[in-house]
């Protein structure tokens, strides 16, 4: 359903006008108002009326779990898209048979999902949280293995004094290990090198 | 499974022209020919920008294949 732009003597009449020719109710309608318009003097000179855009609400994580679910049936797997609305993201949780091969070496199938996934809802739906994919709960497992692995590390470069260079990691992942150390007095982390290979340096600090 | 399908759905979500989508798809027994036809000034879009949305289509294709050892090419036709 595409928007409607309406005008009226006012800005409530025309907004009527076109919830009415749409079908929609106000709660499910998103109303734009282009010109509020104005009565003139003594309503005789400068009349001049309202105009509004009115288009249906539709809510982003409906869209993006009906798109994944129907491009997973295409693509031949049976799975299940559980959607839930997070603080700072929109979560898609995938499980089914053999998703397993959703996810790839080092999560590289999954991020390509996930990536298609926010590049094709944004073009219908625009703005909002961005949608994170996530099968059979791998992001989770391999964020509390990421931090683990960098407390280990900095547990060393703190005992040794050398610095330390962990394997190449995307942003989140990267993050997730600055977040983990941050808080230690001994060590300090940055990055280095060039997307895809970059990598988090573990120091002592100075 | 419609590879084409597939193809199809997500090439559609990213043009500004979705109607001028055309996707055909080629299947043997090792090898699928996924072939893309957009309007002229979508073709840029398909790619993305240094290649990451045609580089991802290729990845997702190629993982739902890969139990049937068959590989997928994805190209975007002139």
């Amino acid at each position: 359903m595409k928007a409607l732009e309406k005008s009226g003597r006012t800005v409530e009449e025309a907004t009527a006008a076109a919830l009415a020719e749409l079908g929609l109710a106000r709660e499910h309608a998103q109303v734009e108002v282009l010109d509020e318009g104005s009565r003139g003097l003594f309503g005789l000179l400068g009349n001049k009326e309202a105009l509004v855009r009115v288009s249906p609400l539709v809510d982003k994580l409906d869209t993006a779990r009906d798109f994944l679910m129907r491009l997973l049936t295409a693509l031949g797997f049976e799975a299940v898209v559980d959607g839930a609305e997070e603080e700072e993201c929109l979560r898609l949780e995938v499980s089914g048979e053999a998703t397993v091969r959703l996810i790839g070496k080092q999560g590289e199938v999954l991020d390509a999902l996930q990536f298609l996934l926010n590049v094709a809802t944004s073009r219908a739906v625009g703005g909002g949280k961005r949608l994170v994919v996530d099968v059979d709960g791998f992001r989770a497992k391999r964020e509390q293995a990421v931090r683990h692995l960098a407390l280990q590390v900095a547990e060393k470069v703190q005992r040794t004094g050398e610095r330390a260079v962990l394997e190449a990691m995307n942003a989140h992942e990267r993050k997730v290990v600055h977040l983990a150390l941050q808080e230690l007095a001994a060590v300090e982390t940055h990055s280095e090198g060039e997307e895809p290979h970059r990598r988090v340096v573990i120091e002592p600090r100075r | 499974m419609s590879m084409r399908e597939a193809v199809e759905m997500l090439v559609r979500a990213v043009v500004e022209h979705p109607e001028a989508v055309e996707v055909t798809a080629t299947e043997g027994e090792r090898l699928i020919q996924v072939e893309i036809r957009v309007a002229p000034g979508d073709v840029g879009k398909v790619i993305g920008r240094q290649g990451r949305v045609i580089k991802a289509i290729r990845r997702l294709a190629n993982a739902a294949t890969v139990a049937e050892h068959r590989r997928v090419t994805v190209e975007i036709g002139p």
